[in-house]
Protein backbone atom coordinates (compact mmCIF):
# COMPACT_ATOMS: atom_id res chain seq x y z
CA UNK A 1 0.00 0.00 0.00
CA UNK A 2 2.97 2.63 0.66
CA UNK A 3 4.09 1.79 -2.60
CA UNK A 4 0.69 2.99 -4.20
CA UNK A 5 0.88 5.89 -2.11
CA UNK A 6 4.38 6.15 -3.42
CA UNK A 7 3.72 6.03 -7.00
CA UNK A 8 0.48 8.52 -5.91
CA UNK A 9 2.68 10.98 -4.65
CA UNK A 10 5.39 11.54 -6.75
CA UNK A 11 2.61 12.22 -9.65
CA UNK A 12 1.29 15.14 -7.53
CA UNK A 13 4.73 15.98 -7.16
CA UNK A 14 5.65 15.55 -10.84
CA UNK A 15 2.29 17.54 -11.43
CA UNK A 16 3.46 20.58 -9.09
CA UNK A 17 6.93 20.42 -10.94
CA UNK A 18 5.01 20.67 -14.51
CA UNK A 19 2.78 24.16 -13.50
CA UNK A 20 5.75 25.55 -11.92
CA UNK A 21 8.01 24.85 -14.99
CA UNK A 22 4.80 26.81 -17.35
CA UNK A 23 4.74 29.60 -14.93
CA UNK A 24 8.76 30.28 -15.23
CA UNK A 25 8.32 29.76 -18.71
CA UNK A 26 5.32 32.60 -18.96
CA UNK A 27 7.38 34.57 -16.84
CA UNK A 28 10.18 34.46 -18.58
CA UNK A 29 8.20 35.39 -21.96
CA UNK A 30 6.55 38.27 -19.98
CA UNK A 31 10.08 39.37 -19.27
CA UNK A 32 11.80 38.93 -22.44
CA UNK A 33 9.07 40.85 -24.27
CA UNK A 34 8.85 43.33 -21.24
CA UNK A 35 12.53 44.37 -22.03
CA UNK A 36 11.23 47.02 -24.56
CA UNK A 37 8.41 48.10 -22.42
CA UNK A 38 5.27 45.76 -21.62
CA UNK A 39 2.66 45.93 -24.10
CA UNK A 40 -0.80 47.68 -22.42
CA UNK A 41 -2.79 44.50 -21.75
CA UNK A 42 -6.46 44.94 -20.40
CA UNK A 43 -6.75 43.82 -16.45
CA UNK A 44 -9.99 43.03 -17.36
CA UNK A 45 -9.44 40.48 -19.44
CA UNK A 46 -7.89 38.48 -16.60
CA UNK A 47 -11.06 37.70 -14.99
CA UNK A 48 -12.96 35.90 -17.54
CA UNK A 49 -9.94 33.88 -18.34
CA UNK A 50 -9.26 32.54 -14.78
CA UNK A 51 -13.10 32.07 -14.86
CA UNK A 52 -12.87 30.07 -17.74
CA UNK A 53 -10.00 28.03 -16.20
CA UNK A 54 -11.47 27.54 -13.10
CA UNK A 55 -14.94 26.63 -14.80
CA UNK A 56 -13.73 23.81 -17.10
CA UNK A 57 -11.66 22.16 -14.12
CA UNK A 58 -14.11 22.45 -12.08
CA UNK A 59 -16.86 20.28 -14.43
CA UNK A 60 -14.08 17.98 -15.36
CA UNK A 61 -13.46 17.55 -11.55
CA UNK A 62 -17.06 16.81 -10.55
CA UNK A 63 -17.71 14.69 -12.98
CA UNK A 64 -14.77 12.40 -12.22
CA UNK A 65 -15.64 12.80 -8.40
CA UNK A 66 -19.27 11.72 -9.61
CA UNK A 67 -17.90 8.35 -11.04
CA UNK A 68 -15.29 7.73 -7.56
CA UNK A 69 -18.23 7.95 -5.80
CA UNK A 70 -19.75 5.09 -7.81
CA UNK A 71 -17.04 3.14 -7.54
CA UNK A 72 -17.34 3.50 -3.55
CA UNK A 73 -20.87 2.61 -3.69
CA UNK A 74 -19.94 -0.40 -6.31
CA UNK A 75 -17.07 -1.69 -3.63
CA UNK A 76 -19.67 -1.49 -0.44
CA UNK A 77 -21.91 -3.31 -2.97
CA UNK A 78 -19.64 -5.90 -3.83
CA UNK A 79 -18.79 -6.66 -0.11
CA UNK A 80 -22.22 -6.42 0.75
CA UNK A 81 -22.98 -9.42 -1.81
CA UNK A 82 -20.17 -11.35 -0.40
CA UNK A 83 -21.55 -11.57 3.17
CA UNK A 84 -25.19 -12.09 1.56
CA UNK A 85 -24.06 -15.01 -0.64
CA UNK A 86 -21.46 -16.32 2.31
CA UNK A 87 -24.98 -16.23 4.32
CA UNK A 88 -27.47 -17.69 1.95
CA UNK A 89 -25.30 -20.91 1.68
CA UNK A 90 -26.28 -21.68 5.21
CA UNK A 91 -29.43 -23.70 4.10
CA UNK A 92 -26.86 -26.42 2.10
CA UNK A 93 -25.53 -29.22 4.30
CA UNK A 94 -22.34 -29.24 5.59
CA UNK A 95 -19.56 -30.19 3.18
CA UNK A 96 -21.49 -28.16 0.13
CA UNK A 97 -21.52 -25.43 2.44
CA UNK A 98 -18.00 -25.17 3.78
CA UNK A 99 -16.66 -25.49 0.23
CA UNK A 100 -19.34 -22.60 -0.84
CA UNK A 101 -17.90 -20.53 1.71
CA UNK A 102 -14.01 -21.47 0.94
CA UNK A 103 -14.47 -20.42 -2.37
CA UNK A 104 -16.30 -17.27 -1.53
CA UNK A 105 -13.61 -16.36 1.28
CA UNK A 106 -10.86 -17.27 -1.18
CA UNK A 107 -12.52 -14.91 -3.81
CA UNK A 108 -12.56 -11.69 -1.60
CA UNK A 109 -9.02 -12.82 0.23
CA UNK A 110 -7.70 -12.77 -3.85
CA UNK A 111 -9.43 -9.50 -4.08
CA UNK A 112 -7.65 -7.67 -0.80
CA UNK A 113 -4.06 -9.24 -1.63
CA UNK A 114 -4.05 -9.16 -5.36
CA UNK A 115 -6.80 -7.00 -6.90
CA UNK A 116 -6.44 -4.16 -5.04
CA UNK A 117 -2.48 -3.69 -6.13
CA UNK A 118 -3.17 -5.06 -9.85
CA UNK A 119 -5.95 -2.48 -9.63
CA UNK A 120 -3.94 0.85 -9.46
CA UNK A 121 -2.89 0.33 -12.92
CA UNK A 122 -6.11 -0.31 -13.86
CA UNK A 123 -5.68 -4.17 -14.29
CA UNK A 124 -7.44 -6.71 -12.81
CA UNK A 125 -6.11 -9.61 -11.41
CA UNK A 126 -5.37 -12.91 -13.05
CA UNK A 127 -5.65 -15.36 -9.61
CA UNK A 128 -8.93 -13.23 -8.25
CA UNK A 129 -10.17 -14.01 -11.97
CA UNK A 130 -9.72 -17.53 -11.57
CA UNK A 131 -11.19 -17.95 -7.86
CA UNK A 132 -14.44 -15.86 -9.50
CA UNK A 133 -14.80 -18.78 -12.33
CA UNK A 134 -13.72 -21.77 -9.13
CA UNK A 135 -17.31 -19.99 -8.05
CA UNK A 136 -19.33 -19.86 -10.87
CA UNK A 137 -18.13 -23.50 -11.33
CA UNK A 138 -19.53 -24.63 -8.03
CA UNK A 139 -23.08 -22.58 -8.21
CA UNK A 140 -23.49 -23.85 -11.48
CA UNK A 141 -22.93 -27.46 -10.70
CA UNK A 142 -24.97 -30.09 -8.16
CA UNK A 143 -23.15 -29.23 -5.75
CA UNK A 144 -24.91 -25.76 -4.85
CA UNK A 145 -27.96 -27.75 -4.86
CA UNK A 146 -29.84 -27.47 -1.83
CA UNK A 147 -31.55 -31.10 -0.85
CA UNK A 148 -35.48 -31.10 -1.41
CA UNK A 149 -37.23 -31.47 2.25
CA UNK A 150 -40.58 -31.64 3.51
CA UNK A 151 -40.56 -28.28 5.34
CA UNK A 152 -39.43 -25.25 3.75
CA UNK A 153 -38.27 -22.34 5.62
CA UNK A 154 -39.08 -18.82 4.29
CA UNK A 155 -34.60 -19.31 3.83
CA UNK A 156 -34.71 -22.22 1.67
CA UNK A 157 -37.49 -21.70 -0.59
CA UNK A 158 -35.81 -18.28 -2.23
CA UNK A 159 -32.20 -19.91 -1.89
CA UNK A 160 -31.66 -21.14 -5.59
CA UNK A 161 -33.10 -17.75 -6.81
CA UNK A 162 -30.71 -15.52 -4.07
CA UNK A 163 -27.69 -17.35 -4.82
CA UNK A 164 -27.61 -17.06 -8.64
CA UNK A 165 -28.77 -13.01 -8.37
CA UNK A 166 -26.11 -12.73 -5.79
CA UNK A 167 -23.58 -14.54 -7.84
CA UNK A 168 -24.72 -12.14 -10.75
CA UNK A 169 -24.54 -8.87 -8.30
CA UNK A 170 -20.74 -9.98 -7.45
CA UNK A 171 -19.69 -10.31 -10.96
CA UNK A 172 -21.35 -7.06 -11.98
CA UNK A 173 -19.89 -5.02 -8.97
CA UNK A 174 -16.00 -6.58 -10.31
CA UNK A 175 -16.76 -5.43 -13.81
CA UNK A 176 -18.10 -1.92 -12.51
CA UNK A 177 -14.74 -1.79 -10.02
CA UNK A 178 -12.56 -2.63 -12.82
CA UNK A 179 -13.60 -0.35 -15.22
CA UNK A 180 -13.99 2.77 -12.78
CA UNK A 181 -10.02 2.19 -11.45
CA UNK A 182 -8.28 4.04 -13.25
CA UNK A 183 -10.42 7.02 -15.41
CA UNK A 184 -7.67 7.87 -17.60
CA UNK A 185 -8.30 11.48 -18.95
CA UNK A 186 -7.47 11.88 -22.09
CA UNK A 187 -3.93 13.55 -23.06
CA UNK A 188 -5.41 16.32 -25.37
CA UNK A 189 -7.55 16.96 -21.91
CA UNK A 190 -4.24 17.70 -20.10
CA UNK A 191 -2.86 19.54 -22.56
CA UNK A 192 -6.43 21.81 -22.82
CA UNK A 193 -5.68 21.96 -18.86
CA UNK A 194 -1.96 22.79 -19.64
CA UNK A 195 -2.27 25.71 -22.14
CA UNK A 196 -5.28 27.12 -20.16
CA UNK A 197 -3.33 27.72 -17.27
CA UNK A 198 -0.37 28.98 -19.33
CA UNK A 199 -2.44 31.92 -20.58
CA UNK A 200 -3.44 32.34 -17.81
CA UNK A 201 0.20 33.20 -16.09
CA UNK A 202 1.15 35.03 -18.87
CA UNK A 203 -1.84 37.51 -18.67
CA UNK A 204 -0.99 38.00 -15.34
CA UNK A 205 2.61 38.44 -15.62
CA UNK A 206 2.09 40.83 -18.25
CA UNK A 207 -1.10 42.70 -16.22
CA UNK A 208 1.69 43.09 -13.35
CA UNK A 209 4.57 44.20 -15.14
CA UNK A 210 6.55 45.23 -11.86
CA UNK A 211 9.24 42.37 -10.50
CA UNK A 212 7.51 42.43 -6.90
CA UNK A 213 4.24 42.08 -8.65
CA UNK A 214 5.24 39.16 -10.70
CA UNK A 215 7.06 37.64 -7.89
CA UNK A 216 3.73 37.50 -5.56
CA UNK A 217 1.99 36.73 -8.91
CA UNK A 218 4.38 33.33 -9.58
CA UNK A 219 3.85 32.68 -6.45
CA UNK A 220 0.01 32.63 -6.20
CA UNK A 221 -0.27 30.93 -9.70
CA UNK A 222 2.22 28.03 -7.95
CA UNK A 223 0.24 27.58 -5.38
CA UNK A 224 -3.51 27.64 -7.03
CA UNK A 225 -3.10 26.47 -10.28
CA UNK A 226 -1.57 22.91 -9.86
CA UNK A 227 -4.58 21.89 -7.04
CA UNK A 228 -7.57 21.50 -10.07
CA UNK A 229 -5.23 19.33 -11.91
CA UNK A 230 -4.46 17.64 -8.90
CA UNK A 231 -7.97 16.97 -7.90
CA UNK A 232 -8.33 15.86 -11.46
CA UNK A 233 -5.47 13.13 -10.88
CA UNK A 234 -6.38 11.73 -7.49
CA UNK A 235 -9.49 11.67 -8.34
CA UNK A 236 -9.47 9.85 -11.97
CA UNK A 237 -6.55 7.17 -9.95
CA UNK A 238 -8.17 6.95 -6.77
CA UNK A 239 -6.62 3.32 -5.83
CA UNK A 240 -3.16 5.12 -6.63
CA UNK A 241 -3.58 7.82 -4.35
CA UNK A 242 -5.32 6.06 -1.57
CA UNK A 243 -8.50 8.30 -2.27
CA UNK A 244 -10.31 4.73 -1.90
CA UNK A 245 -9.12 1.56 0.08
CA UNK A 246 -10.47 -1.74 -1.03
CA UNK A 247 -8.39 -3.80 1.30
CA UNK A 248 -9.59 -2.62 4.69
CA UNK A 249 -13.55 -2.98 3.68
CA UNK A 250 -12.80 -6.38 2.68
CA UNK A 251 -10.81 -7.34 5.83
CA UNK A 252 -13.72 -6.37 7.60
CA UNK A 253 -15.23 -9.51 5.77
CA UNK A 254 -12.70 -11.42 6.24
CA UNK A 255 -12.34 -10.81 9.73
CA UNK A 256 -15.77 -12.64 10.23
CA UNK A 257 -16.41 -16.02 12.11
CA UNK A 258 -19.42 -17.24 9.61
CA UNK B 1 -9.36 -33.87 24.83
CA UNK B 2 -8.81 -36.79 22.37
CA UNK B 3 -10.25 -38.95 19.92
CA UNK B 4 -7.88 -42.09 20.19
CA UNK B 5 -8.74 -45.13 19.44
CA UNK B 6 -7.41 -46.69 22.71
CA UNK B 7 -10.36 -44.72 24.72
CA UNK B 8 -12.54 -46.23 22.53
CA UNK B 9 -11.72 -49.78 21.48
CA UNK B 10 -12.53 -51.98 23.49
CA UNK B 11 -15.14 -49.80 25.78
CA UNK B 12 -13.61 -48.39 28.38
CA UNK B 13 -15.86 -48.71 31.57
CA UNK B 14 -14.76 -45.38 33.32
CA UNK B 15 -14.54 -43.26 30.03
CA UNK B 16 -16.71 -41.59 28.37
CA UNK B 17 -16.44 -39.99 25.07
CA UNK B 18 -18.29 -36.75 23.84
CA UNK B 19 -16.36 -36.20 20.90
CA UNK B 20 -16.11 -38.18 17.78
CA UNK B 21 -13.12 -40.22 16.88
CA UNK B 22 -10.28 -39.44 15.18
CA UNK B 23 -11.14 -42.13 12.51
CA UNK B 24 -14.34 -40.19 12.27
CA UNK B 25 -12.61 -36.68 11.73
CA UNK B 26 -10.31 -38.61 8.91
CA UNK B 27 -12.80 -40.16 7.17
CA UNK B 28 -14.74 -36.52 7.26
CA UNK B 29 -11.52 -34.83 5.68
CA UNK B 30 -10.91 -37.73 2.87
CA UNK B 31 -14.58 -37.55 2.02
CA UNK B 32 -14.93 -33.84 1.36
CA UNK B 33 -11.63 -33.65 -0.28
CA UNK B 34 -12.64 -36.60 -2.69
CA UNK B 35 -15.73 -34.97 -3.41
CA UNK B 36 -14.07 -31.35 -4.70
CA UNK B 37 -11.64 -33.77 -6.72
CA UNK B 38 -8.46 -33.45 -5.02
CA UNK B 39 -7.04 -37.43 -5.68
CA UNK B 40 -3.36 -36.68 -4.74
CA UNK B 41 -3.14 -36.24 -1.23
CA UNK B 42 -0.08 -37.24 0.83
CA UNK B 43 -0.61 -38.12 4.48
CA UNK B 44 2.44 -36.61 6.86
CA UNK B 45 1.93 -38.24 10.60
CA UNK B 46 3.84 -37.55 13.97
CA UNK B 47 5.59 -40.72 14.45
CA UNK B 48 3.30 -41.86 18.09
CA UNK B 49 0.42 -43.71 18.40
CA UNK B 50 -1.59 -40.75 17.81
CA UNK B 51 0.07 -40.53 14.90
CA UNK B 52 -0.19 -44.27 13.93
CA UNK B 53 -4.19 -44.17 14.45
CA UNK B 54 -4.26 -41.79 11.81
CA UNK B 55 -2.44 -43.39 9.38
CA UNK B 56 -4.10 -46.53 9.77
CA UNK B 57 -7.62 -44.44 9.69
CA UNK B 58 -6.40 -42.65 6.41
CA UNK B 59 -5.33 -45.31 4.68
CA UNK B 60 -8.70 -47.07 5.52
CA UNK B 61 -10.54 -43.79 4.47
CA UNK B 62 -8.29 -43.35 0.77
CA UNK B 63 -9.18 -47.26 0.34
CA UNK B 64 -12.42 -46.53 0.78
CA UNK B 65 -12.13 -44.32 -2.76
CA UNK B 66 -9.83 -47.26 -4.38
CA UNK B 67 -7.05 -44.28 -3.52
CA UNK B 68 -3.37 -44.83 -1.67
CA UNK B 69 -1.58 -41.39 -0.38
CA UNK B 70 0.39 -39.54 -2.82
CA UNK B 71 3.27 -39.74 -0.35
CA UNK B 72 3.21 -40.97 3.56
CA UNK B 73 5.38 -39.22 5.46
CA UNK B 74 6.35 -39.01 9.22
CA UNK B 75 7.48 -35.81 11.54
CA UNK B 76 9.06 -36.03 14.79
CA UNK B 77 6.39 -34.87 17.78
CA UNK B 78 5.98 -31.07 18.34
CA UNK B 79 9.24 -30.77 15.89
CA UNK B 80 9.94 -27.62 14.61
CA UNK B 81 12.16 -28.96 11.67
CA UNK B 82 9.51 -29.87 8.62
CA UNK B 83 12.17 -28.80 5.96
CA UNK B 84 13.09 -31.78 4.60
CA UNK B 85 9.48 -33.68 4.94
CA UNK B 86 7.82 -30.60 3.29
CA UNK B 87 10.58 -30.68 0.75
CA UNK B 88 9.34 -34.28 0.28
CA UNK B 89 5.93 -33.51 -0.31
CA UNK B 90 6.07 -30.54 -2.05
CA UNK B 91 7.97 -32.56 -4.70
CA UNK B 92 5.11 -35.40 -4.84
CA UNK B 93 2.94 -32.83 -5.99
CA UNK B 94 -0.40 -33.57 -4.32
CA UNK B 95 -3.22 -31.74 -4.26
CA UNK B 96 -3.82 -31.59 -0.41
CA UNK B 97 -2.11 -32.58 2.23
CA UNK B 98 -3.86 -34.65 5.50
CA UNK B 99 -1.40 -33.65 8.32
CA UNK B 100 -1.54 -35.39 11.92
CA UNK B 101 -0.17 -33.43 14.62
CA UNK B 102 -0.07 -31.19 16.95
CA UNK B 103 -0.15 -27.27 15.94
CA UNK B 104 3.62 -26.05 16.33
CA UNK B 105 4.37 -28.83 13.72
CA UNK B 106 1.78 -28.45 11.57
CA UNK B 107 2.81 -24.91 12.01
CA UNK B 108 6.08 -25.25 10.64
CA UNK B 109 4.77 -27.68 8.13
CA UNK B 110 2.98 -25.43 6.36
CA UNK B 111 5.50 -22.70 6.66
CA UNK B 112 8.24 -24.95 4.54
CA UNK B 113 5.75 -26.12 2.62
CA UNK B 114 4.69 -22.73 1.12
CA UNK B 115 7.95 -21.97 1.29
CA UNK B 116 8.81 -24.87 -1.35
CA UNK B 117 6.24 -23.35 -3.88
CA UNK B 118 3.82 -25.98 -3.10
CA UNK B 119 0.12 -24.59 -2.91
CA UNK B 120 -1.84 -27.91 -1.45
CA UNK B 121 -4.31 -27.43 0.61
CA UNK B 122 -3.78 -28.46 4.24
CA UNK B 123 -6.11 -30.12 6.27
CA UNK B 124 -5.87 -31.34 10.03
CA UNK B 125 -7.63 -32.63 13.23
CA UNK B 126 -8.88 -30.90 15.86
CA UNK B 127 -6.10 -32.78 18.07
CA UNK B 128 -4.14 -29.51 15.93
CA UNK B 129 -5.90 -26.96 18.35
CA UNK B 130 -7.55 -24.07 15.94
CA UNK B 131 -7.07 -21.54 17.72
CA UNK B 132 -3.48 -22.07 18.74
CA UNK B 133 -2.71 -22.78 14.63
CA UNK B 134 -4.12 -19.88 13.73
CA UNK B 135 -2.01 -18.04 16.08
CA UNK B 136 1.17 -19.92 15.60
CA UNK B 137 1.08 -19.28 11.29
CA UNK B 138 2.34 -16.45 10.54
CA UNK B 139 -0.88 -13.88 8.68
CA UNK B 140 -0.16 -14.38 5.23
CA UNK B 141 -0.21 -17.84 5.70
CA UNK B 142 -3.69 -18.67 7.33
CA UNK B 143 -5.58 -18.55 4.53
CA UNK B 144 -7.26 -21.72 3.82
CA UNK B 145 -6.39 -24.19 6.03
CA UNK B 146 -8.83 -26.57 6.88
CA UNK B 147 -9.34 -28.55 10.48
CA UNK B 148 -12.25 -31.00 11.50
CA UNK B 149 -14.20 -30.52 14.47
CA UNK B 150 -15.90 -32.02 16.61
CA UNK B 151 -18.41 -29.82 18.36
CA UNK B 152 -20.38 -27.50 16.51
CA UNK B 153 -19.34 -24.33 15.67
CA UNK B 154 -19.05 -21.71 18.44
CA UNK B 155 -19.97 -18.32 16.29
CA UNK B 156 -23.15 -20.30 15.11
CA UNK B 157 -25.96 -18.95 17.94
CA UNK B 158 -28.94 -20.65 15.87
CA UNK B 159 -27.58 -23.78 17.64
CA UNK B 160 -29.08 -23.44 21.29
CA UNK B 161 -25.96 -24.82 23.30
CA UNK B 162 -23.92 -22.35 21.63
CA UNK B 163 -25.59 -19.75 22.48
CA UNK B 164 -25.91 -20.46 26.22
CA UNK B 165 -22.14 -20.94 26.22
CA UNK B 166 -21.81 -17.63 24.32
CA UNK B 167 -24.36 -16.01 26.87
CA UNK B 168 -21.94 -17.15 29.80
CA UNK B 169 -18.91 -16.00 27.57
CA UNK B 170 -20.34 -12.96 27.22
CA UNK B 171 -21.26 -12.42 30.90
CA UNK B 172 -18.22 -13.52 32.36
CA UNK B 173 -15.57 -11.06 33.11
CA UNK B 174 -12.72 -13.02 32.17
CA UNK B 175 -12.09 -11.91 28.58
CA UNK B 176 -12.82 -15.38 27.22
CA UNK B 177 -13.52 -15.68 23.55
CA UNK B 178 -15.05 -18.25 21.87
CA UNK B 179 -13.95 -21.27 20.94
CA UNK B 180 -13.86 -25.00 19.82
CA UNK B 181 -11.74 -26.42 23.03
CA UNK B 182 -13.64 -24.11 25.48
CA UNK B 183 -17.02 -25.24 24.14
CA UNK B 184 -15.80 -28.27 24.12
CA UNK B 185 -15.07 -28.52 27.70
CA UNK B 186 -18.52 -26.74 28.24
CA UNK B 187 -20.27 -29.19 26.75
CA UNK B 188 -18.13 -32.10 29.01
CA UNK B 189 -19.25 -30.24 31.92
CA UNK B 190 -22.36 -29.57 31.37
CA UNK B 191 -23.18 -33.30 30.75
CA UNK B 192 -21.32 -34.20 34.06
CA UNK B 193 -23.46 -31.63 35.63
CA UNK B 194 -26.58 -33.20 34.50
CA UNK B 195 -25.54 -37.19 35.14
CA UNK B 196 -24.68 -35.77 38.48
CA UNK B 197 -28.12 -34.13 38.75
CA UNK B 198 -29.02 -37.35 37.71
CA UNK B 199 -27.23 -39.99 40.05
CA UNK B 200 -29.15 -38.29 43.17
CA UNK B 201 -28.01 -36.41 46.07
CA UNK B 202 -25.48 -38.43 46.97
CA UNK B 203 -23.24 -39.32 43.79
CA UNK B 204 -21.13 -42.41 44.48
CA UNK B 205 -18.76 -43.70 41.13
CA UNK B 206 -21.18 -46.41 40.32
CA UNK B 207 -24.43 -43.96 40.37
CA UNK B 208 -22.86 -41.51 38.25
CA UNK B 209 -21.31 -44.47 35.36
CA UNK B 210 -25.28 -45.30 35.90
CA UNK B 211 -26.52 -41.88 35.64
CA UNK B 212 -24.41 -41.50 32.19
CA UNK B 213 -25.20 -44.71 30.75
CA UNK B 214 -28.49 -44.50 30.91
CA UNK B 215 -28.53 -41.31 28.85
CA UNK B 216 -29.67 -43.12 25.77
CA UNK B 217 -29.89 -40.31 23.00
CA UNK B 218 -29.48 -37.11 24.84
CA UNK B 219 -29.88 -33.63 23.37
CA UNK B 220 -28.20 -30.74 24.75
CA UNK B 221 -29.30 -28.00 22.41
CA UNK B 222 -28.71 -28.84 19.02
CA UNK B 223 -25.70 -31.11 20.13
CA UNK B 224 -26.55 -34.89 20.45
CA UNK B 225 -24.67 -37.52 22.53
CA UNK B 226 -25.93 -41.20 23.05
CA UNK B 227 -24.74 -43.38 26.04
CA UNK B 228 -25.47 -46.90 26.86
CA UNK B 229 -23.80 -49.29 28.98
CA UNK B 230 -21.86 -51.23 25.48
CA UNK B 231 -21.70 -47.14 23.89
CA UNK B 232 -19.24 -44.80 25.95
CA UNK B 233 -18.15 -42.60 22.32
CA UNK B 234 -21.22 -40.56 23.09
CA UNK B 235 -21.10 -38.39 19.55
CA UNK B 236 -19.93 -39.05 16.13
CA UNK B 237 -20.72 -35.03 15.22
CA UNK B 238 -17.41 -34.09 12.84
CA UNK B 239 -18.03 -30.70 11.07
CA UNK B 240 -14.85 -28.84 8.54
CA UNK B 241 -13.93 -25.52 9.08
CA UNK B 242 -11.25 -23.62 7.35
CA UNK B 243 -8.90 -20.46 8.49
CA UNK B 244 -10.12 -17.61 6.32
CA UNK B 245 -7.73 -14.39 5.49
CA UNK B 246 -5.12 -13.20 7.05
CA UNK B 247 -6.90 -12.77 10.68
CA UNK B 248 -7.15 -16.08 11.50
CA UNK B 249 -11.58 -15.77 11.20
CA UNK B 250 -13.03 -19.68 11.11
CA UNK B 251 -15.75 -20.25 8.02
CA UNK B 252 -18.06 -23.34 8.51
Amino acid sequence: MSMIRTGGGLAIIACYGVFSFVTFVALLIARFSGRHGYPQVAGQLLSPLGSLYSLTTAFLLSNVIVLVSTLRTSITQEVVTLNKLGAVVSVLPDEQRIEARRLIYDYAESIAVDESVSMVNGQGSERTQTRLNQLRDFFASTNATAPKTDRDTPESSGYPRKASDFLFDLIDSREKRLSLAVLNLPTSLWAAILIMFFALAQWTFLVHPDRRGQRWAGMILILSGPIPAILLYAYSHPFAVGLIQIRPTLDNVLQRNL
Amino acid sequence: MSGARLLREPTQPMVFNIRASYEQEIDRIIRYLVRYGHSDIAVVVQQDSFGRDGQRASLRALARYGLKPTLLATVQRNSRHTEAVAHRVALAQPDAVLIISAYTTVANFIENLRRQGSDAGVMSVSFVGSRSLSDALPASLRNGTGISQVVPFPWNARVPVVKENQNIIRSSTGGSRYGFSSLEGFLAAKILVQALEKAGPQPIRAGLIRALESMGNHDLGGFRIHFSPNNHAGSDFVQLAFLMGSSGAFIH
